[in-house]
């Protein structure tokens, strides 16, 4: 029943490693839009001031509180009404991204909260600018709190990839829906695929481990004994 | 818009389709899938638990290897997987019913964590106490260990159940047709002017989370209100 040679035909097979290149750049591209969107908002989710504030409220409670294929769905179908068709991977890799800046603007508005305020307010009294003391200071310290989520989030983002399929994008799950409309052995072709997601899933999971380790969250040795923090500004 | 023949909805039109039965009926599919899928979850996700907490190596490494794969896949992999199985295994089970199946499996990996969590959160001088006083394992779990984990359980648990109402919205890939799929058999019908319709799925998701964690709330402080009671 269990077919090996159809399994690593499959495997090998070049639209099959196309399909998983496209599943980890659709991934990339929506965690890097999630990120830097996700720190903007969590920056002025953190401030005092009320209105902006209260727009990064509406933000997160729109794209959590609705499906994210619903978001993905109408980011590729409501332009359209206006006259822009964006491109698949565009639209595609922007709904992944906005969505989970939803969700890292409030990781984000926490571990800022969570760095001492003293911190801030002598780094206002050494002069520098708010964004100066969010880039030099407040962010390198809330990093320790944000990492493990920001993995998580990745790991979440490779599988979330799969929802592209919906608007055509190529990625893996939809490379398998399209072999099975020729060679329908659902087993052996689902087992591909999840070898790939398995593989990058677990891959991810040691580097994220790593990455802990480096940035190890909790201990009451203060961050300068540690090992020197590297810069997070270009995040 | 180019070439569009039908005008868009409008105010009253979209105000219709909100209480269009097509509408009402995507929205109670979507409801009742989510609230059976947690259920289910709910209940594989106890032997799960107990199967990661026990001593044996076997039993561990088989909860380890299920949260392994249906945490390191895709939900909507799981979903067109059990979908296209089936009429291969010969079962000739509605398709709302291996969309359930699905959601639910994978829900189990998460709610095995919880669970874990939950039984391991019940103070462990607990546990010695009832030794003490000379309850048996079995009444050990059954009163001490229950009926505390369940407290703690129900946070977690309560944010599992919003994050299922979104999680249906994947039936749409197998045809199921909950509130995301009757959105898109809209958009399709009316092309030009798709945007009422997501704009009425978006507010029932809203609606339903809302009001879960209206219900959500309750059902917490009166746990905790019971909490303090008993002890």
């Amino acid at each position: 029943m269990w077919d090996w040679s159809l399994f690593w035909k499959q495997l090998l097979e070049r639209d099959a490693i196309r399909a998983a290149e496209a599943t980890i750049s659709a991934a990339i591209v929506g965690q890097l839009i999630g990120v830097t969107l996700g720190i903007l908002l969590g920056a002025v989710g953190a401030s005092r001031r009320r209105w902006p504030r209260r727009v990064v409220d509406a933000y997160v409670r729109v794209f959590r509180g609705t499906p994210l294929l619903l978001q993905i769905l109408a980011f590729y179908i409501v332009p359209s009404e206006y006259g822009i068709q964006l491109p698949v991977f565009v639209a595609g890799a922007l709904a992944l991204g906005m969505n989970e800046a939803a969700y890292l603007s409030e990781v984000v508005r926490s571990g800022l909260m969570s760095v001492d305020r003293g911190q801030r307010e002598a780094a206002q009294v050494l002069g520098m600018s708010s964004a100066q003391v969010l880039l030099w200071v407040t962010l390198p310290q809330a990093a320790r709190v944000m990492i493990p989520p920001m993995g998580n989030a990745f790991n979440a983002m490779l599988k979330t990839t799969s929802l592209l399929g919906f608007i055509s994008y190529e990625e893996l799950l939809r490379h398998a829906n399209l072999v099975l409309d020729t060679v329908y052995r659902p087993f052996e072709i689902f087992a591909v695929i999840t070898v790939y997601y398995l593989a990058m899933t677990t891959a991810w999971g040691l580097v994220q481990s790593r990455l802990e380790r480096y940035f190890r969250v909790g201990g009451s040795a203060p961050v300068a004994r540690r090992r020197p923090m590297p810069r997070l500004a270009e995040v | 818009m180019p070439g569009a023949p039908a005008p868009a909805l409008g105010l009253t039109g979209t105000l219709a389709l909100l209480v269009s039965p097509l509408v009402l009926s995507a929205v109670w599919v979507t409801i009742w899938t989510a609230i059976a899928a947690q259920a289910i979850a709910a209940l594989c996700g106890v032997p799960l638990a107990l199967a990661e907490l026990s001593s044996l190596k076997p039993l561990k490494a088989v909860a380890w290897f299920y949260n392994w794969l249906f945490q390191g896949t895709p939900l909507l992999m799981q979903l067109i997987f059990f979908w296209a199985v089936l009429p291969i295994l010969g079962l000739r089970l509605p398709l709302i019913v291996a969309g359930i199946v699905a959601l639910a499996l994978n829900e189990a990996a998460r709610m095995s964590q919880i669970i874990r969590a939950a039984i391991i959160g019940v103070d462990a001088r607990q546990f010695e106490a009832a030794r003490t006083l000379g309850m048996s394992s079995w009444q050990i779990f059954r009163l001490i260990i229950v009926p505390q984990a369940l407290r703690l359980m129900l946070p977690p648990t309560g944010n599992e159940l919003n994050y299922q109402f979104k999680a249906t919205s994947l039936l749409a890939a197998i045809s199921v047709v909950e509130l995301t799929r009757q959105t898109l058999n809209f958009a399709d019908r009316d092309p030009a002017h798709p945007l009422p319709y997501f704009a009425v799925a978006a507010f029932y998701y809203f609606a339903m989370s809302t009001a879960w964690g209206l219900v959500q709330q309750r059902l917490e402080n009166r746990a905790e209100r019971r909490g303090f009671a008993e002890s």
